[in-house]
């Protein structure tokens, strides 16, 4: 990941960057984040990006971890240039670099150590079966965690589906194909269930399950099963569907997410995506030999 | 002063049947707000971060607010990169038609969104937006065309092997570390699926109403994100764009007024 030997030339050019004059050093809070499930990871993970896609255009934060028994630290050194830095200039909004780090698989009690200079901040995190806690130990000086407090986990087996129709008249009108989605799930072997409610940590942030009444005012809705099958099968079901999710100002619409802990499907804007599929479809390719280099047809 | 236009479709309801109809609803306008709300503070060495808010106003009372990032306050001209960087200028323009939006002043925006993509047999890749396959990559195609033009606003002498490398390279599925295998469906060009340009006197400007690649792909996976600062458009979220559309406030000819950067909303 990051060069640990480049600690002593970073911290001096942090010292430098102090400078009101130069480009930004680390910033003066840094916001990091608990992640269950997603990014191929087998349990928890912790996430931390720079803030302000313009400030730190193209940047990201060196650090180094170090581990020992149950305590994390985590050693930010400075801000540097991202690897492919020529191809983030050619980016109109260059996405933020999330660094992420992978949290133990083993339940029980950890303490996480952010570290900047002679700076700092101590977390304990303790992980069960079916929650995670999170509390800061004393006060953080230079860190602050997304979201602390016990939240629990979703299970590996869970399917939840989301419907947006966006207005009512489209929810009302398209009340059929909402429950043929629902009987397909049913007829290929999802089963209904109703979780626990209460805040759960899924990917990145906190969802509350039940969801109360859309803030937006949406026309939403959401149902559980329990799912053992093949996604596959669940993307070629969303696929019957994405013609209904492209939205116009008189056709109801109908936009569908089919998410479990680990992989989503969904026809968001019109186009069917499947994080699923896409991530076994890249696994299968970072298995296999390297490609040689494409044929130029005699180009180059 | 508020607009009206006959609505195409009649109102349902008990008290319409047997009669014909003339429902009357009035247009929308749009106010954009560009600094209404402070996400971050401004100190000594960093800049402050603002979001705003687009407010939908219809015979003079708003009816609906959705939030959106304009350009920074301050523009920031240490991070030339071949572009300007600034605040949305204030004024009052009228919304282009919805389209997908391609330019050569950026790789990525020089295929338009929802582009199926395939190799051609002589190894260059090909794109079809509706109308037919033609080339994304080779001499003269839009990824090639843009790189160079990219390349140069950076101050770089474009090496001519280097970018049929690199645009071959911009349609793999990882493209810092090609793998050989291609997107099928091209999702990242930088305005998102829908654009709309704020047209001012008639005629287009610079700046349009979009999302991003990366708010679009937030949200197909179902994820939470906050919106970024843009370099002088106006940012929204898919979600948002997605109601705005279905309730025909991004349509063409509708008026969306930016107001400064210190004024503060409602209207």
């Amino acid at each position: 990941m990051v060069a640990i030997g480049l600690s002593f030339l970073a911290l001096n050019s942090e010292a430098a960057s102090d400078d009101a004059t130069a480009k930004p050093g680390l910033p003066q809070v840094l916001t990091f984040q608990l992640e269950d499930g997603g990014h191929r990871t087998s349990g928890l993970a912790l996430s931390f990006a720079l803030p302000g896609v313009i400030e730190y255009e193209c940047q990201r934060i060196a650090f180094h971890t170090e581990i020992r028994n149950r305590e994390i630290e985590i050693v930010l050194l400075n801000v540097e240039p991202v690897e492919n830095l020529e191809g983030c200039r050619m980016a109109k909004v260059p996405a933020p670099v999330r660094e992420r780090i992978l949290l133990p698989p083993e339940i029980g009690n950890y303490r996480i150590v952010f570290a900047r200079r002679e700076r700092r901040d101590t977390y304990a995190l303790a992980v069960t079966e079916g929650t995670v806690a999170l509390e800061a130990v004393g006060s953080p000086t230079f860190t602050t965690c997304a979201e602390t407090g016990k939240l629990m986990r979703v299970g590996l087996n869970w399917l939840w589906v989301d419907f947006l129709f966006v207005t009512d008249d489209s929810s009302r009108r398209m009340r059929t194909k909402r429950d043929e989605v629902l009987s397909a799930l049913e007829a290929i072997g999802a089963k209904t269930f109703a979780p626990p409610p209460g805040r759960y940590l899924l990917d990145g942030f906190v969802r509350q399950i039940p969801s109360g009444p859309s803030s937006d005012r949406d026309a939403m809705e959401e149902r559980f099963f329990l799912w053992e099958g093949d996604w596959e099968r669940l993307r070629l079901l969303a696929s019957r569907y994405q013609k209904h999710a492209a939205v116009a100002t008189r056709r109801p619409v109908m936009i569908l997410w089919l998410s479990g802990r680990d992989n989503v499907v969904s026809t968001s804007g019109g186009y069917l995506h499947s994080s699923a599929i896409e991530r076994k479809r890249v696994e299968e390719v970072l298995k296999s030999p390297p490609s040689k280099p494409h044929s130029s047809g005699g180009e180059e | 002063m508020a607009s009206w236009r006959l609505s195409p479709k009649p109102l349902p309801g008990p008290d319409h049947g047997g009669h014909p109809i003339v429902h009357i609803q009035p247009i929308p306008r749009l106010v954009f707000f560009p600094a209404d709300r402070i996400r971050k503070q401004p100190t000594s060495d960093s800049r402050g971060f603002w979001l705003g808010t687009i407010y939908v106003v219809a015979a003079g009372q708003t009816v609906a607010h959705f939030t959106a990032c304009g350009g920074p306050e301050k523009v920031d001209d240490s991070a030339d990169r071949g572009h300007t960087i600034g605040r949305t200028p204030a004024g009052r323009y009228a919304l282009g038609p919805r389209h997908h939006h391609v330019t050569p002043n950026w790789p990525n925006s020089s295929i338009p969104w929802g582009a199926s993509i395939r190799r051609a047999a002589n190894g260059e890749v090909e794109f079809d937006d509706g109308s037919g396959w033609k080339p994304a990559t080779g001499d003269r195609a839009p990824m090639n065309t843009a790189l160079i033009r990219s390349k140069t606003l950076l101050r770089q002498v474009p090496n001519m092997a280097e970018i049929r490398v690199k645009a071959r390279n911009a349609f793999d599925i990882n493209p810092d570390n090609p793998t050989g295998q291609l997107v099928t469906v091209w999702e990242r060009n930088d305005f998102g699926i829908w654009a709309f340009n704020l047209r001012r006197g008639g005629k287009g400007t610079p700046y349009y109403v979009h999302t991003t690649p990366e708010d679009e792909i937030a949200t197909a996976g179902g994820r939470e994100f906050s919106l970024d600062q843009s370099h002088g458009c106006i940012h929204i979220r898919p979600k948002d764009r997605d109601t705005m559309m279905r309730k025909g406030y991004l349509t063409a000819g509708i008026v969306i007024e930016v107001n400064g950067y210190d004024a503060k909303g409602p209207p």
